[in-house]
């Protein structure tokens, strides 16, 4: 397919891969956490994410399944390390550690500049063809002009399916559907397949 | 046809209507197969076609066709099944194909059967005394010997090297829904994560490569070990040390479910560099032949193989029968008699 185009892979500097929303609440972390696991556990990479948004949503997760607290900067889950409420130089400490494979939260769309979002080698941006929820198509641009002009990869948890396909007959860019999955931190086969075509 | 084990019919060769089948002529059938209202021009019907899965179900269960009289030798309720089928009366018999699953999935409700049909029979693991010991090479090399005699042998990775995932993007394959790769025609499974949650793909031989890892050598309760050392003098002390490990993570296991003692593998053997110590007492050691392509053991390599494994397959064998049958003689360690 045109729109598949693998990452850029650096020899001997990790992959960076940028996860962001045409809104909130459509997925972007749960995404960014299941391609984690998906690259750590099945590709075998050594990978890291970072929190680069206010959401707080890592140091929540990170408190639930492994007693996080806020004096530690990192904390791993099932080999993917988390970094909470990451910087700039949190990235520089990453790229110079070894990993293979840096993920990064940028929460919503709105949230950023951009200009963090274009130093990537990959941008994953989802959206929602839930009609109630911010970032449905239709109701902002911004998107859909970052990602055609960007060359990101435009990806949907929720919605409509029928949506969807209206959507990719006539508009651009075209939206891939995300395969249910019940557990960011389960990698099944559909899921495997589905991440084995998009990274 | 084998699929990962998992046996899949083909061949509707003379199939028709039964309409079709009722109309004079010429009838044909495989001798042994043939239900008797075919051989005397009776009429046709479902029952005809049960007859022959029941002859089908006693070539596999008993290894002979009717003409060997075989299907009276299968034991318990299996035997029963098989038998009602193949009544030379059509009415005897099951009356419709529904009827006849019915009776084989009651087979399955037994506590004794599951366990019977679907657990892996063999499973192996391979761990060497140090890192370039030739353990990766060993374990494909038997795995594509196995897969070769009729025995559908599933290499796993348990160690870190990340070669079968390597082996995988050379050549362009990717894992299948268990997770999978074919690669030269050889079922392979990498590494997997803690994330990881695929369907389990039952294999009658699994091959583990353990890598170094002592521990989960042990961990896995693998019917057998094989313990791979180099046959240099300096590699005695590394021999010795993985023994000692292997034997400290048995200790661990309850009295009485202990793997048997593991079976050294000697690579790149040195005539007369290892001395026999006493860890050895109780293990039997061959000397690996070299073979260069793994993925195409040679004759050499075939022979020593068969060394190593012709033990263990019998001693399956005899489990095997032990489980479904309740006959003949009990395999090493299993309490009960004989049927």
């Amino acid at each position: 397919m045109a729109y598949f185009r693998k990452g850029e892979r650096p020899a001997g500097k990790p992959r960076i891969i940028g996860v962001t929303g045409a809104g909130r609440a459509v997925g972007t972390t749960h995404l960014c956490v299941l391609a984690a696991n998906y690259l750590c556990s099945v590709c075998g990479r050594r990978t890291a994410v970072l929190e680069w948004n206010s959401h707080g949503d890592f140091a929540r997760f990170g408190s639930v399944c492994t007693g996080f607290s806020a004096a530690e900067s990192r904390y791993p889950i099932q080999e993917v390390d988390f970094y909470p409420g990451s910087a700039g130089s949190v990235l520089a400490d990453c790229i110079s550690q070894g990993y293979e494979e840096i993920l990064i939260d940028f929460g919503s769309l709105a949230e950023q500049d951009g200009q963090e979002l274009r130093r990537c080698h990959r941008v994953l941006l989802v959206v929602s063809f839930s009609e109630w929820q911010m970032g449905a198509p239709g109701k902002t641009e911004v998107w859909e002009e970052c990602a055609a002009g960007n060359g990101w990869l435009c990806l949907a948890a929720f919605g409509s399916e029928e949506s969807r396909i209206r959507w990719n007959k006539r508009r651009r860019p075209p939206v891939l559907r995300i395969p249910l999955s019940e557990d960011a931190f389960t990698v099944t086969g559909p899921v495997m397949e589905f991440m084995r075509r998009i990274l | 046809m084998v699929c990962h084990g998992q046996v899949k019919l083909l061949d509707f060769d003379h199939s028709c209507t039964l309409t079709a089948a009722n109309e004079a002529g010429e009838r044909y059938g495989t001798e042994g197969f043939i239900a008797p209202e075919q051989r005397n021009g009776g009429y046709l019907d479902i029952r005809t076609d049960i007859y022959q899965i029941g002859a089908l179900l006693a070539y596999l269960a008993a290894g002979g066709t009717q003409k060997g009289g075989l299907s009276a030798s299968v034991p318990g309720r299996l035997g029963a099944v098989i038998r009602r089928c193949l009544r030379r009366e059509a009415g005897q018999r099951y009356g419709s194909a529904l009827e006849l699953e019915e009776a084989l999935a009651g087979l399955c409700f037994n506590t004794e059967c599951p366990r019977q049909l679907r657990s892996p029979s063999l499973t192996i693991a391979l761990v060497g005394a140090r890192r370039g010991a030739g353990v990766t090479h060993i374990a494909i090399g038997l795995a594509a010997w196995l897969n070769r005699n009729g025995r559908p042998a599933l290499y796993v990775e348990r160690n870190r090297s990340g070669d079968v995932t390597a082996m995988g993007e050379r050549l362009g394959v990717t894992a299948d829904s268990y997770g999978i790769l074919n690669v030269l025609g050889l079922p392979m499974k990498p590494r997997y994560g803690g994330a990881v949650r695929l369907d389990e793909c039952d294999y009658p031989v699994v091959l583990q490569d353990c890598g170094t890892d002592a521990a989960a050598a042990a961990e896995i309760r693998p019917s057998a070990i094989l313990a791979v050392c180099g046959g240099k003098w300096w590699d005695e002390p590394c021999l010795s040390e993985l023994l000692e490990r292997l034997g400290a993570a048995e200790r661990e296991f309850p009295a009485g479910q202990e793997a048997a003692e593991p079976a050294i593998l000697i690579n790149h053997m040195v005539p007369g560099a290892l001395r026999r110590p006493r860890e050895w007492r109780g293990s039997r050691s061959l000397q690996v032949p070299e073979f260069p392509d793994p993925f195409h053991p040679d004759e050499r390599a075939s022979s020593f193989y068969e060394s190593v494994m012709s033990g263990y397959l019998r001693e399956e064998e005899r489990k095997r029968r032990w489980r479904i049958f309740g006959r003949g003689s009990a395999p090493r360690g299993s309490r009960g008699s004989s049927a």
